[in-house]
């Protein structure tokens, strides 16, 4: 008995002690920090032609200048420019696409030529964009991009009609 | 009682900070000894998250690839990936604020992995490959503060559907 007694009563400060060494290693030894992590995923801009830049119908004679503005307004300056129907005037339009909020910046080319009956070609240049030079995508992901540019008519320039392409590109800033 | 001395000296040996509590027992069991026990008090060790790890927005490109961020903040991609710099998506790693015993070293677990889920969808990206700064350990300042900075790599692949995904991890710190 009092053996036993005396083994306890070294046994119960020993479990004591662990007890002890245990929680201060768990409680004052160490201690934990959460963080949190994001990352994201944005879908490839995409850029899509809605809508051809078109000069429409022009009177050949002295030369000079038509000009398409962005918001398909046409100017012209020298030769006679009709209103018809089936000739149409506008900018080009492009359909923008891509992650919602974020800007993207436009490259416009410098010039392009059109050409026409018997390898007859004007020039094209001075291309104007709305926006103009950066562009926000809005909260559908898509945007709208309008494209004008200044026509340069030849004096006696060969009557019929003249086509050429142009590339727009945007990426995001 | 001869048989209990070993023992007994064994327990003061092993428990030097329960000292007291030995010394009792062998009062109780009619055995006295005397050693000195030194106990030093330190200042229990806090962390505190003070930044993300942020990957920012990047397009994975027809294969994917990995997307890393460095301890000290840097990115940096593998594969068809395509990192954007955009103050709309900024990147940053994780930061954490020590406080504890001046001067005392510390030991560093990060996580293996984590799972970030894209926010209303159930596509996931794998956060792993945890790198910190300090590495593995590290020591508290003369005033007992410190900062730990941590990075980590996402694997995203090329069909990886588009969005925010976010989760988290936790750091845990310990005296050595």
């Amino acid at each position: 008995m009092n053996n036993r007694t005396s083994f306890l009563s070294r046994l119960l400060p020993l479990a004591i002690c662990a007890a002890f060494v245990g929680v201060g290693q768990s409680a004052f030894g160490q201690a934990s920090a959460t963080a949190n992590a994001s990352a994201t995923i944005v879908p490839s801009i995409t850029i899509t032609k809605t809508s051809d830049l078109k000069f429409g119908l022009i009177v050949a004679g002295p030369g000079g200048t038509v000009s398409i503005s962005p918001d398909s307004s046409r100017t012209v300056n020298g030769p006679a420019g009709l209103t018809n129907a089936s000739f149409p005037v506008s900018a080009a339009s492009f359909t923008v696409s891509g992650l919602a909020n974020l800007t993207y910046s436009i490259s416009l080319p410098t010039s392009t030529t059109l050409t026409g009956p018997s390898s007859s070609s004007m020039t094209v240049n001075a291309f104007v964009s709305n926006p103009a030079s950066v562009g926000t995508i809005d909260s559908g992901g898509t945007a709208t991009l309008n494209v004008g540019a200044t026509l340069t008519v030849g004096a006696a320039q060969t009557p019929g009609a003249y086509t050429g392409t142009f590339t727009v590109t945007v990426n995001y800033q | 009682m001869k048989y209990r001395k070993p023992f007994h000296s064994a327990s003061i040996f092993v428990t030097l900070v329960c000292m007291n509590a030995v010394r009792f027992a062998a009062a109780q069991g009619g055995v006295s000894s005397t050693a000195s026990a030194t106990t030093t008090i330190i200042q229990g060790m806090s962390v505190t998250n003070t930044s993300s790890l942020r990957f920012g927005a990047m397009i994975p490109g027809a294969l994917g690839g990995t997307s890393t961020v460095a301890p000290n903040g840097s990115r940096s991609a593998t594969g068809t990936i395509t990192l954007l710099t955009s103050s709309s998506f900024p990147s940053s790693a994780a930061s954490f604020n020590l406080l504890g015993a001046p001067n005392l070293a510390y030991t560093i677990t990060l996580p293996t992995s984590v799972i970030l889920t894209r926010q209303g969808g159930s596509d996931t990206i794998l956060l792993a490959a945890f790198t910190s700064s300090p590495a593995a350990s590290g020591s508290l300042s003369s005033t007992g503060s410190g900062t730990l900075s941590v990075g980590g790599t996402i694997t995203i692949t090329g069909s990886q559907a588009a969005g925010l995904y976010s989760g988290s991890f936790t750091v845990t710190l310990a005296y050595q």
